[in-house]
């Protein structure tokens, strides 16, 4: 028995040597990889044919101390994603891998057509991830940013830097593919961050948010608008408002939290309205030699011009909402699960351009880092 | 056509039992030890003018001449009382103590007088006597003894086994003085006649661990019992594994500490070094020290200790597998950095990693064979002159020798070279099957690795306790932490210990 077991082992083992390449289709098929491109940028535009694809690699370092060459730019056509994918293989002798695709850029044109058909690529291909990062190309075509930001250094260098300053930026944050698919998903409605290409410096540049109404682009949330988005999201890692006080004149707040609660109205089983209760939270960045938070009549002043400013900001975006007809940000879902028992009283009476939307802010200056005055 | 087959059957055995049968008489002891350079015997006036010669035969190397000269021809030559005629008293009282030497026995076989001339005794032969008298002179010379020469001491006691089995019984004695600490002995090996003392403690050890390894003992037939294998071997549940059963110890106090837990040792002549039955995974990647450093300390290491265990174990594997087969694995800016680092290198990254796999066994061989300081230059000329030199021309990737180098050393942590060396083989294995079907090919590994550790004992208890075997959590954490000596009242379930506990 166990010269049987062996003499099958070791026919086995010899299999390798029969050349019968089929019997090991069940195993995965490695590749080198030194001898792949890896596509960092992957941007989809809308085309008569279909698709175009544009993908970047990125600036890659060329080994040997030679430093970081220029980026691999391809672009093809295509009746959908896959199929230009599929074509870029043919442009040169690596395997081009889109595993470490970063960020996932569509155009306007395509946006406004709908996001759906190219999130559902990023969900169904192999080697995409849901991680990635989404944005919108107002006012242009994701492949001719991405070509356009080729003669600098490179889409994904430009990106990562904008996903590394997120928090120093603060009208556009970063969304994923998978919370677009999340929030569309939910309602059919959501946003992604916007870039604008400047033509002259070839550079990316943030441009609040686009507004996805059913997956379609209808409309953008920019200026005050966007940063009220933040406020609805809690995004305000480093705001700064510039405010006028009768006090001090000019101050700068820096805005360093915001909590936004939105809590349903309710007449009997009826939804009749909507509460969007605001705290934020900042701390006074510059204000002059006069400036001490001691001063409650400041501190007032202060407090009041930061809740005026995030109230018109919030009303701004929600007014987009009621506007373009969409729930972007999600207002249902966060109602409901403030009140979970009444969801379904929420979703019978859910029409938001007919709620009456008031919108409360709590205003909080924290701290002035003002050291002459000992603390704080 | 009818197809015989001769079935090849082994020789007898040459060796009888006894060895030598016939008379004991000096000339059959003489006639045995014919073209023996060492044997030596003298021949002693005794009983008066005219009485013929008693005779004293030894093998010289073996006795302590002193002992001889003192203790046996002093008396003879200066006693009165044995000058009688009378060569039947005489030899009465030399049996019962005429003589100073310690130690004395009267023999009427030749193969008991024989193996006593073997094991340094001497023996005087009267005329006319049909046995003989046999004295232990052995020479007690031995290696002192010295600290531990590979397992290092930090906080601790520095004695280390000697080749002398007596030597070593008897720093375990100093250690456990208890009664009930028990020494069976057994002779292995029909050349060697190698002792073998079976340790216990009676009342704490499992009998039937006793029992079984007194068992596997008496089943060894072999001709000499000289190498650690030569025991090792035949006293395991199983020699078709790489990993080690029984564990050994060159520190008397680890030795009297797994006494002490229920565990049942061996000691061997000849054999510098203790053996603890049984054996588990956990008690491998115990180190001695651990009792001597500060509770929380012991347990950190003894956690990144089993962090090395997969570390030396996967490491390799994982790289092949990342590398070659799932890219997306790796973060980005590492993908990007291997890339630009594997550009001009010609090999596949399979054929790297074994490379450097077989590459860094050959220099830790040839460390080992070599003189320690030689040792340390061939180290330190393969590791870094070499590998340096094999990076910079492009012969491998610096990932590939950072990974085999990190996995190397990750298996230096082990407290058991033995256990090192078991992972090392299953290294290769793994990074075989990762090479051939990636993360797929590691998980089938690592099932099978662990199916393996599943299915050994050691002396019926699970390789894996307490991790495995129906053992209970608290069992399972205290392999893993070391907990105040003081919260520890019992003793290890799985040792099957007939008195559990410990202290109050």
């Amino acid at each position: 028995m166990k010269r049987r077991c062996a003499v099958l082992a070791l026919a086995a083992l010899m299999l390798p040597l029969s050349g019968c390449k089929e019997t090991f289709d069940f195993l995965p098929y490695g590749r080198e990889l030194e001898d792949m491109a890896l596509m960092r940028t992957m941007g989809v535009d809308a085309a008569e044919e279909g698709v175009t694809v544009t993908t970047s690699s990125g600036a890659q370092d060329q080994g040997g101390g030679q430093g970081a060459g220029k980026p691999t730019v391809l672009k093809q056509t295509g009746g959908s994603i896959s199929a230009a994918c599929l074509s870029m293989q043919a442009q040169g002798a690596s395997y081009v891998f889109y595993g470490h695709v970063g960020q996932f850029l569509l155009g306007e044109d395509l946006a406004r057509q709908g996001v759906d058909g190219a999130l559902d690529y990023v969900l169904r291909d192999i080697e995409m991830r849901l991680e990635t990062n989404l944005y919108l190309i107002r006012g242009g075509q994701a492949g001719a940013a991405i070509e356009a930001a080729a003669q600098v250094n490179s889409a994904t260098d430009q990106l990562e830097s904008l996903e590394a300053d997120a928090g120093l930026l603060a009208d556009s944050m970063f969304r994923t593919v998978e919370d677009v698919m999340e929030d569309l998903e939910e309602n059919g409605d959501s946003f992604a961050p916007a870039l604008t290409l400047d033509q002259e410096s070839g550079q990316l540049e943030p441009a609040g948010y686009g507004l996805l109404r059913q997956g379609a682009l209808v409309g953008w949330a920019e200026d005050e608008a966007a940063r009220g988005v933040n406020l609805l999201m809690g995004w305000v890692d480093a705001d700064v408002l510039e405010v006028e006080t009768p006090s001090v004149g000019r101050a700068a707040l820096r805005v360093v939290g915001a909590e936004t609660k939105v809590r349903p109205v309710f007449e009997g089983d009826t939804l009749t309205g909507l509460e969007l209760q605001c705290q934020v939270d900042a701390n006074l960045a510059e204000g002059g030699d006069g400036a001490h938070l001691e001063d409650p009549v400041l501190l007032g002043e202060l407090e009041t011009a930061l809740a005026q400013r995030s109230h018109l900001r919030l009303e701004e975006a929600v007014d987009l909402c009621r506007t373009l007809d969409g729930d972007f940000f999600q207002l249902e879902t966060r109602a409901g699960l403030s009140v979970p028992w009444r969801w379904d009283d929420i979703r019978a009476g859910w029409d938001l351009s007919a709620l009456d939307v008031t919108v409360q802010v709590e205003a909080n200056i924290q701290r002035g880092y003002n050291v002459r005055d000992g603390g704080d | 056509m009818a197809h015989t087959r001769h079935q090849r059957v082994p020789p007898p055995h040459p060796r009888k039992t006894p060895r030598f049968s016939g008379a004991l008489t000096l000339e059959r002891v003489g006639e045995i030890f014919t073209d023996c350079a060492d044997y030596a015997t003298r021949t002693v006036e005794a009983g008066g003018d005219g009485a013929p010669p008693i005779t004293l035969c030894y093998i010289t190397g073996m006795v302590k001449l002193e002992r001889i000269s003192e203790y046996i021809l002093r008396p003879i030559a200066q006693d009165e009382t044995l000058e009688r005629p009378d060569r039947r008293e005489v030899y009465r009282r030399m049996a019962d103590g005429a003589l100073y030497n310690l130690i004395v026995e009267e023999r009427q076989e030749l193969d008991q007088a024989v193996n006593d001339l073997i094991a340094g005794w001497c023996l005087l032969f009267f005329p006319g006597e049909s046995g003989c008298l046999s004295f232990f002179v052995a020479t007690e010379d031995k290696r002192s003894v010295s600290p531990p020469a590979g397992e290092t001491v930090l906080k601790g006691a520095r004695d280390a086994f000697v080749e002398s089995l007596r030597t070593n019984t008897s720093l375990v004695r100093r250690h456990l003085k208890a009664p009930e600490l028990k020494i069976k002995e057994q002779i292995v090996g029909r050349q060697s006649l190698t002792m073998v003392d079976v340790v216990y403690l009676d009342g704490i050890a499992n009998p039937e661990t006793v029992a079984e390894l007194e068992k596997r003992l008496r089943e060894i037939d072999i001709d000499a019992a000289l190498a650690t294998g030569n025991l090792e071997e035949y006293l395991v549940d199983r020699t078709a594994t790489a990993f080690p059963l029984v564990q050994y110890t060159e520190r008397p106090d680890r030795f009297c500490g797994g006494l002490a837990e229920g565990r049942v040792g061996l000691l061997a002549d000849g054999l510098p070094l203790g053996y603890l039955m049984p054996a588990t995974v956990s008690s491998f990647l115990r180190a001695g020290q651990d009792k001597s450093s500060n509770w929380m300390l012991a347990t950190t290491l003894t956690l990144l200790r089993f962090l090395c265990v997969f570390v030396t174990l996967f490491l390799p594997a994982l790289y092949i597998a990342m590398a070659t087969f799932h890219q997306e694995m790796i973060p980005t800016r590492l993908a990007l950095s291997m890339i630009a680092a594997k550009r001009d290198v010609p090999f596949q990254t399979v054929y790297e990693v074994l490379i450097m796999l077989v590459a860094f066994e050959i220099l830790q061989e040839a460390g080992l064979r070599l003189p320690q300081p030689v040792g340390q230059t061939v180290s330190i000329i393969g590791g870094l002159v070499v590998g340096q030199a094999a990076v910079e021309a492009k012969i491998v990737s610096p990932a590939v020798l950072i990974a085999v180098a990190i996995a190397g050393i990750a298996g230096y942590t082990m407290p058991s070279q033995e256990m090192a060396a078991a992972l090392r083989l299953w290294r290769f294995l793994l990074a075989l099957l990762a090479s051939v079907a990636g993360l797929f090919g590691v998980a089938a590994g690592a099932a099978v690795l662990i199916g393996h550790l599943a299915s050994i004992e050691s002396y019926g208890v699970p390789y894996l306790a307490p991790f495995a075997g129906g053992m209970e959590l608290s069992q399972t954490g205290r392999a893993v932490v070391r907990l105040p000596l003081p919260w520890i009242k019992l003793r290890e379930r799985m040792l099957k210990t007939p008195n559990r506990r410990k202290q109050r």
